[in-house]
């Protein structure tokens, strides 16, 4: 009798535990991505915060409960001091365009460990690079299309202006080539991605008509450049190397599968594309194959413990 | 069984090409889709207070034609140029997505593809309709383009109301004990376009026990459980209601003394959280003066307590005696109700009452007890004057009557 008790209880108290987990699921919208050195994966929510994607298990847990009135665009992963982190551009919009706009530091843990902030006013920053040797990072307003470099061993030190882009409309996502010394930064109002040299401050037009750039990921290995198309739904290649950067077509029999694919992400030479629209992470060989989809769309939103 | 070598050789070319025909279809049919080399070009529009710039992603194949109210059409020699109005979304990087959708005419090759076009816009302009001059084809050398007008909806990316409400001066009433139901009028700035409100708050205080919003002849919600709703284009006044339920203590406290000409003893506020159809979210502030207004039964009672507390103080002083007390407040009673009246007559056709100099509300409960206490007090010396009025009158009768 004691034991027939004892597993109803049991199985009321699991179905109880189930209603709650399903009670508090969330949804997780990905628009950024980046790959721990275990492999497991960092996910951005622009406005639910961070999660860790366990890539073995599948398993999905939320680092920070969103980023208060601040909406995020994008985030770079880097190891600066043994560790790793992560940093984030987050944006207050405000109705009277006194907008507030920071580079936020975090760490795995989902802790906040460093913020920059560029003085309130009209700029929203979107894309961030980060050169972990030259401890410094780069971030891009949209517009006026400007890029600031960001001291990383000095917290709370002003960003500083480097000469803009020229020819940009909209500046959105980045990443660092360098080997060339340059910054790969997106337009997606023009559909272009510019290269910009750090050393002089010139930008040129590197790929043209490749729809809205969501997301970049450079295999600095093979000198290759993947680019995101948002709206035309499909991931381009392009070979930096080649006589020609025009981009080809990637896994093309993903086109119908893809949605809205923004952050992207390399790792054991597989590409990570992050479908907002469809709450999915795909992972995709190096040959363009896909190997798994892992699905945000009903995940346990539950914090974890804080050590 | 030996075939022929013909037979095999030919049996392996069959072989081949059906292997070879489905992977050529698959092949041309992805050059179709990416080689479609069609182009089309929006000119910049100049609006008043500001203009929309347009950018033309490369082409998608178009599994669906848009259809309904506000599609806008145009025929070009060789195109039918469609653009659904209804489905324009703003971007993360601060700019609109449209949608162009262009068929070729029969006898034109091509297939149906749409194209998101970008619009990027700058300065503060209201949301309108504007013609674009478009031009599509095939833009190789020597390639001349359809040029046509079309009509698109241009928005300002800056920061603009698209609900307003006008400031209210009059206090909205609100009866105690109970509940009040404010109406609104927000109008919708948009003529087409319905907006979403999709989140409600009023900021904590003691004196709200709950909030709601709601349409008028819609069930309403409390803040808690507030669901998103849609404010039609030139909706009519009043069919916003906010419902507020007052926290008793808190509203009685307000309802006894208020400084004098104050129209209004407490505020609301609230905010309404928008989102357009393109998905601009805004919010509008609200602050509505409210004043609470005792009942007629519980202003009955303030003037009852007034004047027993007035008319018991000489009694219980040693000055008059208990057996004239009953009377004494049956008197004081109804005269305090007389001047109730008078006061509040007064004060209704923007006359002052004024106690000791002090102006007071009548309609409130401190002045109403005050008015209770004062002819509480004045009670005895009421009744006093009253018999010794009706005793000459009895004095007088049988010396008439002598």
């Amino acid at each position: 009798m004691r034991r027939k008790t004892f597993v109803a209880a049991l199985v009321i108290g699991q179905l109880l535990w189930t209603a709650v987990l399903t009670l508090s699921a969330a949804e997780v919208e990905p628009t950024a991505l980046s790959v721990l050195r275990s492999g497991d994966l960092m996910v951005l929510d622009a406005s639910q915060g961070l999660f860790l994607l366990t890539t073995k298990s599948g398993q999905v847990r939320q680092l920070t409960r969103g980023f208060g009135p601040f909406e995020a665009m994008d985030m770079a992963g880097a190891s600066l001091d043994g560790g790793e982190d992560l940093f984030v551009t987050l944006n207050l919009r405000s109705s009277k365009g006194d907008n507030q706009t920071q580079l936020v530091r975090y760490n795995t843990a989902g802790q906040r460990v460093g913020e920059w902030s560029l003085p309130s006013g009209l700029a929203r920053l979107s894309g961030v690079a980060v050169d972990a040797r030259q401890r410094v990072a780069y971030v891009v307003n949209t517009q006026p299309p400007e890029v600031y470099k960001v001291d990383l061993s000095r917290p709370r030190t002003p960003m500083v202006r480097l000469p803009g882009v020229r020819g940009a409309q909209r500046l959105g996502c980045m990443v660092l080539d360098a080997r060339r010394g340059r910054l790969l930064i997106a337009d997606p109002y023009l559909g272009r991605v510019y290269a910009y040299d750090l050393a002089s401050g010139q930008s040129e037009v590197l790929l043209e008509k490749v729809g809205e750039v969501g997301g970049l990921a450079l295999d600095p290995n093979a000198d290759r450049l993947f680019v995101a198309d948002a709206v035309g739904k499909r991931i381009l290649v392009s070979n930096l190397a080649g006589r020609s950067t025009a981009p080809t077509p990637f896994a093309p029999q993903l086109q119908r599968q893809l949605d809205e694919p923004l952050g992207l992400a390399l790792g054991g030479g597989n590409l990570w594309i992050a479908d907002r629209d469809d709450e999915e992470v795909l992972l995709v060989s190096g040959t363009g194959q896909l190997v798994r989809t892992f699905s945000l769309e009903r995940i346990a939103a539950s914090l974890s413990k804080k050590k | 069984m030996r075939f022929p070598d013909r037979f095999v050789a030919a049996r392996a070319l069959r072989m081949r090409m059906a292997a070879w025909i489905p992977a050529m279809l698959a092949v041309s049919a992805l050059a179709a889709t990416s080689s479609f080399a069609l182009d089309l070009e929006l000119s910049t529009v100049q609006v008043q207070g500001g203009e929309v710039r347009f950018n033309a992603s490369p082409p998608i194949p178009a599994d669906d034609w848009p259809a309904g109210d506000n599609v806008q059409v145009v025929s070009t020699p060789r195109y039918i140029v469609a653009a659904d109005l209804d489905d324009i979304t703003f971007s993360r990087h601060g700019f609109f997505r449209y949608k162009v959708y262009v068929r070729p005419k029969p006898g034109i090759p091509g297939e149906p593809v749409y194209f998101p076009v970008n619009g990027d816009s700058k300065g503060l302009f209201p949301v309108q309709m504007a013609d674009v001059e478009l031009g599509i084809g095939e833009g190789g050398e020597g390639e001349t383009l359809d040029r046509k007008r079309i009509t698109l909806l241009v928005i300002s990316a800056e920061a603009t109301d698209y609900l307003i409400m006008p400031p209210r001066n009059e206090p909205a009433k609100i009866d105690l004990p109970g509940e009040a139901e404010i109406p609104l009028s927000i109008q919708n700035v948009l003529t087409t376009w319905p907006v979403s409100v999709v989140a409600f708050t009023v900021p904590e205080s003691k004196i709200w026990y709950k909030s709601g919003l709601g349409v008028r002849n819609l069930r309403y919600e409390n803040q808690e459980d507030f669901k998103p709703f849609d404010i039609r284009p030139g909706m009519a006044e009043s069919m916003v209601v906010l419902r507020l339920v007052p926290d008793s203590r808190q509203a009685f406290s307000k309802l006894f003394f208020q400084r004098a000409n104050a129209l209004e003893n407490e505020y609301v506020t609230a905010s309404l959280e928008y989102d357009t159809p393109w998905g601009i979210q805004d919010s509008l502030d609200i602050k509505i003066p409210v004043r609470f207004v005792p009942s007629l039964p519980l202003l009955f009672v303030a003037l009852l307590l007034g004047t027993a507390m007035g008319s018991i103080l000489p009694v219980l002083a040693g000055r008059r005696r208990w057996a004239k007390w009953p009377r004494t407040f049956a008197v004081s009673l109804l005269s305090a109700f007389i001047v109730e009246v008078l006061a509040s007559v007064l004060v209704y056709f923007d006359s002052e009452f004024k106690l000791f100099g002090i102006v007071l509300d009548p309609s409130l409960l401190g002045p109403a007890m005050l008015i209770g206490v004062f002819m509480g007090l004045l009670g005895f010396r009421s009744l006093d004057v009253l018999e010794g009025f009706f005793s000459k009158e009895d004095d007088a009768e049988p010396e008439a009557a002598k």
